[in-house]
């Protein structure tokens, strides 16, 4: 029992130093991409745009693919469920409802965790190992500026892009059914989704996905900054930032549903 | 003949006789400490490098070599003590009150440090790039010229990753160069390269010392290497400087001869740390 509070209480400690590391992190971000550009520091806007085609041109195949297939189980899910009360028109206005304000930026969120935040630890993690970061260091460049600035608005410019596109395959995905499979018409399927969809369920989607890109964007590069040792360091980093980044994302997420409900 | 005798290595003739270092001082170390948890690198280390000088540091493996000198360029922050570059303290937290300082030196990374995702050409105008308002075609003709310096006009276009070890160390060195430094440190520059290659970035710091008057710094444990290159030498034990001299009077050392030759007895010689000096100077063997 000792041994497991010991446990709990360590492994609390750490996960405090990350989300302190985190902080300052975003703190730099938050420096070098306004405070300093009026200091003579300028964004690298070129190295972003670099980013932003690898982080959203090359996520929309995934994107697709589990948006479109989820909305389309869900369409089923529903429509069952919904027919019970003889409600299976209302299918529409759930799939809209639903990808909009939750499965399209949770799911893109997740996907984006995987394929983007891995992918920032790796690449970072690997600089750090080959001395790379000390090498901008030398050279009077600030790595938060050089590295993260740009990476980071990337990421938070695609993913919310990423999410929108998730929400317009989501839905798709569940139209295929209903209208092919589940033998309703389209007019009622656009109908129902117009009539219910909100502009309140429009901005808590496209705010969500920004939540989720910070998450990503800086669990990713902030394991890859903290690497120690080599090829080791550079693996655990890359399953960490998954890991944080998903329980993030989730934990975020229901904190701004619970904040909406009760708002 | 006593095996330790037969062993002895013959080294190089020092680049030059040295004597008293000269000149105004560029890194002042004084009383600077370092730890690592518990465990104490430096004890107090004490040094001054001066305009022009080649310095070569020696010592065995986990003796503070590389921790030293990642204190004298601002990488880490000395525990206790101060490091001084151009009377600038290393050790201040506003990373930028040292900008203008690490303009003034270059570094030369064990591994090189090239940035992988950019050509040779694009690793060398990088410094260029973001430090002076000099237009692309002067910056492509200063990337040119300090690619020909290290003997590597061709390789302007390639990849890191299409590069040898010691093209790697070259386009390191051209890049280190690359805003005309005063002082230019090198960490392990003989790394993992024969002795050929090694031969020829030792020409190469002696040539930019000579030709452009920068300090050189040099970590290093090759022994040929060092003397080749160095006007003064320092031999760090135990996280405490305990020679320093010139290439000539380093070699009478019994403490740096020990080291040299890589000899195991420890009898011979007197020195801080008492028994095992010499397996400790050797990494532990």
């Amino acid at each position: 029992m000792t041994q497991l509070l010991a446990d709990l209480g360590r492994g609390g400690l750490a996960m405090f130093g990350f989300l302190a590391e985190c902080g300052k992190l975003l703190k730099g971000f938050l420096y070098w991409s306004t405070i300093a550009v009026f200091k003579g520091y300028p964004v690298r806007f070129q190295e972003a745009a670099r980013q932003s085609v690898r982080v959203g041109v090359k996520s929309i195949p995934i994107v697709f693919l589990v948006n479109f297939f989820v909305g389309a189980t869900l369409a089923f899910t529903v429509a069952e469920i919904l027919q019970l009360f003889g409600a299976d028109t209302f299918t529409g206005a759930v799939m809209g409802v639903g990808f909009w304000r939750e499965l399209a930026p949770l799911l893109t969120g997740i996907i984006m965790a995987g394929y983007v935040g891995a992918s920032l630890a790796a690449e970072i993690g690997t600089m750090k190992v080959n001395e790379e970061i000390m090498a901008l260091e030398a050279a009077a460049l600030n790595p938060i500026r050089f590295l993260a600035v740009p990476r980071l608005l990337a990421v938070m410019l695609m993913v919310p892009a990423a999410t929108m596109m998730g929400v317009v395959f989501g839905i798709y995905g569940g139209y295929i059914v209903c209208v092919g499979v589940l033998d309703q018409t389209a007019q009622l399927y656009w109908d129902q989704m117009i009539q219910f969809v909100t502009r309140t369920d429009l901005r808590l989607g496209v705010f969500k996905s920004f939540i989720f890109a910070t998450i990503v964007g800086v669990t990713g590069m902030a394991q890859g900054f903290r690497v120690r040792g080599g090829a080791e360091g550079v693996g655990l980093a890359t399953t960490n930032a998954v890991v944080y980044s998903i329980i993030f994302i989730i934990l975020a997420d229901c904190i701004i549903t619970a904040l909406h409900f009760f708002g | 003949m006593n095996p330790e005798e037969s062993r002895e290595i013959p080294l190089p003739e020092a680049k030059r006789s040295g004597g008293a270092p000269q000149g105004e001082v560029v890194i002042e170390c004084s009383g600077v400490k370092k730890s690592y948890g518990d465990r104490e690198i430096l004890h107090g280390v004490d040094l001054q490098v001066h305009k022009g000088e080649t310095l070569v540091i020696m010592g065995g493996s986990g003796h503070g070599k590389s921790t030293l000198l990642r204190l004298m360029i601002g990488a880490e922050r000395a525990d206790a003590g101060e490091v001084k570059l151009f009377g600038q303290d290393m050790g201040v937290r506003d990373e930028q009150l040292l900008y203008p300082i690490k303009k003034r030196f270059g570094v030369l990374f064990q591994g090189s440090a090239l940035y992988g995702s950019m050509t040779v050409g694009e690793n060398i105008a990088l410094p260029l790039r973001e430090h002076t308002d000099l237009d692309d075609k002067i910056i492509d003709i200063i990337v040119g010229l300090k690619l020909q310096q290290v003997g590597l006009s061709h390789a302007t276009n390639l990849m890191p990753s299409e590069l040898s070890g010691g093209m790697k160390k070259r386009v390191g060195l051209a890049r280190a160069i690359a805003l005309d430094p005063e002082i230019i440190f090198y960490d392990e520059p003989g790394a993992g390269l024969d002795p050929v290659v090694l031969a020829q970035i030792d020409q190469l710091i002696i040539g930019l010392g000579e030709k452009l008057g920068v300090a050189s710094i040099v970590v290093t444990h090759e022994m040929h290497s060092a003397f080749r290159i160095a006007d003064r030498m320092v031999l760090l034990y135990g996280g405490d400087i305990i020679a320093d001299g010139t290439p000539e009077e380093m070699r009478k050392n019994p403490a740096v001869d020990a080291f040299i030759q890589g000899r195991s007895d420890g009898g011979a010689i007197t020195a801080p740390g008492g028994s095992g000096f010499v397996e400790g100077l050797l990494g532990g063997s």
